[in-house]
This record gives C-alpha cells, structure tokens and sequence, in this order.
C-alpha cells in the first residue's frame, strides 16, 4: 500500500521577481558596486521581506491582487493605510532600482538615448553636471530614502528626494522634506501648498527615470557607515542607460 | 568620352542614395534610377550629342563657319544616325516599375496579415496615427498624457513583485479560457463541484455525482470537463453553420458573461426575465426583416409574405440555470429547439438535451461555463465567415456582395 504524501503547496500573492542577471549577482555581486552578501541583503532578502509583508497586509482587503504601484497609488492619500503603503513603495522603489543596474564593465556598452541626454544638457548642462547634482542630493540626505530623476507633466526634469518610502508618483506622498527637525519657512509653504493641491485634487503626472538607493542596508556592509560617498560615484558606473532609455517617453517616433 | 563617365559616376551616386543598386549590362550605357536621374541622362545625352555634333560642328567649323549648314547637308539617313548615336537608356526602368508594383500588390493583397505584424512590433504611438505631438517647449497635452501613462504601465507598471495565479473576476468575461484548456483545477477554484443538499438530490443525477461531503453532493469534475468540451463544440457547430444562439442567464451576476458570450458568436441574450411565449407566442414579428448570405451580407432579396410573417427561432438556446427557466425549457421543447443547460444534483438532466453537471448558483462557475460557450461560438462563427471569405475569392466575387443562390 502507497503511502501518499498530501501535496501541500504554499505560495504568497506577492512574489519577489528576478531580475535578469540575479544569478549572476547573487553568485558574484554587481562587480563595481556591491559584494555578493550586500546584494543578498539589499535585494534578495529584503525584496522577499518586502513582498511577504505585503501579502500578507494586503490579504483579504482591496488591494489583494493589485500590483504595488497600483497599491501606492490607491493608498498613497490615506494615512490609515501607512504600513500597505510602506511595504508596496518600497517593493515598487527597490525593484525600480535594481533593475537599472549592471555590472561596471557592461555599463560602457550602455549609452543614454539623445532626447533624454538633449533634455539633461538643457537643464542640467551637461551630463556631469547633472551626475554630480543627483550625487550630491542623495549624500546630502540624512536618513534613508530615495532619489528620483524624474519626468512632470511639463516635459521638465527635476531630481526629488524621497524620505524613507517617499514616492515618486505623488507630490502628496514623496516625502521630500525631512520632517524630523525644524524645517525652513519655504519648506514651510511648501508643506501648505501642497495640502491645497491635494484639498484640490490636484493630479501629478510625475514618472521616474533613475533611481539612486540611499537606504543604509544597501551601502552599509560593503562601504561601512562612513562610505556613502563612494557607493554613489560607483552607483554612476554601474547603470544600466538601456534600461532608462526604455523608460524615457516620446512623443514623436 | 569623359563626360560620359562623369554622368554615369554621378548617376551611380544618386542610385545608391535612393538606395536601388543596379548593375548596368552595357559598360557605357547610364543606368536610370528615378525621374530625376531620367532628367539628367536626357541632359547628358544632349550633352554628349552637343558634344559630338559641337566636336563635328567644331572640325566642320575649320571648313565652315555654317554649322547648320552642314547639319542640313546630311542625308536624312546620315542624320538619324548621328541624333541616335547617343547611347540610349536602357529599358531596364520598365522591369523596375514593375517590379516595384509587383511587390506593392503583394503588400496590399496581404494588407490583413500586415496589420498584424505591424501591430503586435510597432510602439504605441503608432497605434494613435492622429495624435498631434506637442512641441518641446509645451508641456505634454492630455492626449499625450495618457500615452504617456499607457506607455509607463507597460514598461514599469508591474515592478515590484509577481502576482500570479490570481482570481480576477473580470478575466471570466474578457479573456475566458478556451474548450480545449479548461481544467478540473479551473472548475474546482470556481466552485463548480459543490452541489446541494442530498435531501433536496435528483436521483437521475446519480452518474455525475462523485460522492457526498458535509451533507451535500460533490459533482464530479472530469464528467464536468467532458460534457463542458461536448457542448462547446455543439456551440461552435451551429455558429460554423450560421445558427443563432441564445444565451439565457436569469441571475443578477450572469448579465455580463451572458451579453459577452452572444457577442462573440454573433447570438442574442436574455438576462432579466424570460418572457413566457417569446417563442411559442410570438406576438411582435420582428421587422423589418432581410435575408443574409453564409457571410452575412444582406441579400437585399424581396422577401414573400410567408417569409415576412414567419417566426425567427434560435437555433440553439444556452440556459445558466433550466431549473430557474422552466418555461423556457418548455418553449424550446415544443418549438424543438435543442437545448443546453448546466445541470445541477437537484435538477433533471432530463430537462435539456446536452447537460452539464455543475453548480448552478456559483456566479463564478456559471461565468466560466458561459464563457468557455461564447469563445467556442466565436470560433465557430470566425471559421464561418473565413470559409465564406475563401469561397468569395474563389469566384472573384467581391467581399462586399452577397452570394446568389447560384453560387
């Protein structure tokens, strides 16, 4: 007589995705930025972490089977909906980070297409420049979080901080300003305007193109707690433009 | 001579600018391109007869000083030769023309299947061939807008995490799954096994049910999936042969699945009551009235009284419950029209002519019935029309009209 082992499977609702070359990283690092168990850490268990918890605070509500950008999106306005918040932000940020980022070597082979270069020069300068803006804001952050180049409805670029899980998509909820201190009278304004546009309903057409992880867990084994400097300007090395140029819209062929 | 060569070496520039290789046959002979190079040959040719007349005009001038004298010394013969001494074009222009139009009738003979390709590899903004781009200094208009988000949902909308193996109710009516891939696991998830109670169990149900569980009758799955396969391909024969389904779902929650299903396979509907007599009664003739060929094109054939009061039967009726449409049952019993209907432990499978054992009160269960139905309508109906196209072409009839009784 047989005995029959009962077929138990056991899967979440959310599942970390793979990146594309994660065998490679997870065996190796991203050579020029991040060592293999740093990479374990910042992305492989932390993207299971994330994703487990969403599940789990997603489960039986709405947002069951909604993806996490559709999450932040629909929760981004409500304060009761923090920790669902929290975790899809972050799984959306995380991921939006990791996937733009190769190994340094193959970084070179990667060129950024003209409209978006065209558009850096205008605003920025030159792509230098615009490097060490970016690089300069993610380092000038005290605490965790984002930065984001992103695109507005004005075909303009601007660079934002995003404090801890700030978003992007939402000028009510990117949590630019660090609200830990006492903050500047125009931070201020700042603050009392965007109520109003939120009172008003006011949309933001903001979408991201680059993101810089400036999360402590993604720096601090391999560059330690003074080495933030260091993994910004070999973060710069290691992007992946193939993978923004993807994400840069046009609206001419 | 070298003028000759100078035309033929700027001749080869502008072919290979236009992106057309030619080998010329004849070593001197330019080779035409387009208009323009035309143009240029029929200057050079002039140039080249200036050139030999002016070389024979310039020796003759040493004798004399009357060059058209000269020319109109010649013989008409002599003449001749001289005007078409100049290497002619060659006729190789001919074979390109047709060429060309021989591959811009392939294209547009083939312009259906060129639709597709193009679709599924152009970028999205090909898909909106009116949209008016703004320029770079104006910011994005609402149009342009939401492209712009279509295109960033495509591109990093699902960044985050996988979901997979979800229920979402709307896939039932938009995307329903096909005869051939429909699961126990599917019906299962649905609810499909779960019939009623046993005090309330229909013996003639006996062969489709699995076993009993907590009080109620479970429906077994895999006589569920054979029955399912055996109706849709009932559905699928009837829209091949030009029938009209009607799809009945009386529920509250069937409506959509059900107008989404007689969409497909070209059918009809009924969702809210069943109005006693629609067939067996039928008080109000439909009109006005036409005839259709198998493709249906209306025939715009006059139509004789009997055709014109004639009663319009479907051909086959899909009900989601026959025990909540008994009448309807009736109807379709006297007006001999067959019927399927899913069937479920406290109904008689009698009722309908091709049963399907499963639960009838799961919304859920019903919309994957009925959609799996309205997809193997569709194929049907496609195959329909597709044989007619085909047949069509055979003839060289054009598609528009209607086949005659004739053909």
């Amino acid at each position: 007589m047989s005995f029959l082992r009962p077929l138990v499977s056991k899967r979440s609702l959310h599942l970390a995705p793979k990146l594309e070359l994660q065998g490679k990283f997870a065996s190796e690092g991203i050579s020029g930025l991040m060592s293999q168990q740093q990479f374990k850490t910042a992305w492989i268990d932390y993207q299971d972490y994330l994703t487990k918890n969403l599940s789990l605070k997603t489960v039986g509500t709405e947002f069951e089977t909604r993806t996490p950008l559709a999450i932040v999106l629909s929760s981004a306005r409500k304060q009761h909906l923090g920790p669902i918040f929290h975790y899809a932000s972050q799984a959306h940020n995380n991921h939006l980070f990791f996937q733009q980022l190769v190994p340094s070597e193959s970084s070179r082979s990667s060129l950024i297409r003209p409209t978006l270069l065209n558009r850096i020069n205008e605003q920025y300068g030159g792509l230098d420049n615009f490097k060490n803006e970016l690089l300069f804001k993610a380092d000038s952050m005290t605490g965790n979080g984002w930065v984001f180049l992103i695109e507005t409805k004005d075909k303009t670029l601007q660079i934002i901080t995003c404090n801890n899980d700030g978003t992007p998509y939402y000028y009510g909820r990117n949590q630019s300003l660090d609200l830990n201190g006492a903050i500047e009278l125009s931070d201020y304004d700042l603050l009392i305007s965007n109520k109003e546009k939120m009172l008003a309903h006011v949309k933001d057409y903001s979408l991201p193109l680059l993101c810089v992880n400036v999360w402590e867990h993604a720096y601090i084994e391999d560059y330690g707690i003074t080495g933030k400097a260091d993994y910004l300007e070999k973060f710069w090395n290691c992007i992946n433009w193939d993978i923004v140029n993807k994400r840069v819209f046009s609206n001419v062929q | 001579m070298s003028l000759a060569r100078s035309c033929i070496s700027t001749r080869k520039c502008l072919a290979t600018l236009a992106g057309i290789r030619f080998v010329s046959t004849a070593t001197n002979a330019p080779v035409p391109a387009s208009h323009e190079t035309q143009k240029e040959i029929k200057e050079s040719d002039e140039k080249i007869e200036n050139k030999e007349i002016s070389t024979k005009s310039i020796a003759a001038l040493h004798e004399d000083d009357d060059i058209l004298q000269h020319i109109s010394e010649l013989t008409v013969g002599q003449f001749e030769t001289l005007i078409n001494s100049a290497p002619k074009p060659s006729l190789n222009r001919d074979e390109v023309v047709l060429k060309k139009f021989q591959q811009l009738l392939k294209t547009y003979i083939n312009r259906d299947e060129l639709k597709r390709e193009f679709r599924s590899s152009s970028s999205l903004l090909s898909q909106f061939p009116n949209l008016v781009p703004t320029s770079k200094s104006e910011s994005y208009s609402d149009a342009e807008l939401a492209i712009r988000q279509r295109h960033h949902a495509q591109v990093m909308g699902k960044l985050g995490s996988v979901v997979r193996d979800v229920y979402r109710p709307h896939q039932l009516i938009n995307r329903p799954p096909r005869p051939n891939q429909i699961t126990v696991s599917k019906l299962l998830a649905c609810g499909a096994h779960l019939g009623h109670s046993t005090a309330l169990w229909n013996n003639a149900t006996q062969p489709f049910i699995y076993g009993e569980y907590k009080g109620i009758h479970v429906i077994d799955m895999d006589k569920t999936v054979s029955f399912l396969k055996r109706a849709s391909k009932i559905v699928e024969g009837v829209t091949e042969s030009g029938g009209l389904v009607l799809f009945l779902g009386l529920r509250e929650g069937q409506m959509r699945a059900v107008k989404e299903a007689a969409r497909r396979c070209n059918g009809y509907y009924v969702t809210h009551k069943w109005v006693p007599g629609t067939i067996t009664n039928s008080l109000e003739n439909p009109k006005p009235r036409q005839e259709v060929d198998m493709g249906d094109i209306p025939t715009k054939r006059e139509l004789n009284q009997d055709e014109t009061r004639k009663v319009i039967k479907p051909d086959l009726i899909v009900m989601l419950s026959p025990l909540e449409s008994k009448v309807a049952v009736k109807e379709a019993n006297q007006a001999r029209i067959p019927t399927i209907g899913i069937v479920d432990t406290n109904c008689d499978p009698q009722l309908v002519t091709y049963p399907i054992p499963a639960n009838d009160d799961s919304i859920r269960a019903t919309n994957l019935i009925c959609g799996v139905l309205g997809k193997a309508g569709e194929a049907g109906y496609r195959r329909r029309l597709q044989a007619v196209r085909q047949y069509k072409e055979k003839l060289s009839v054009p598609e528009d009209e209607p086949l005659s009784a004739t053909d």
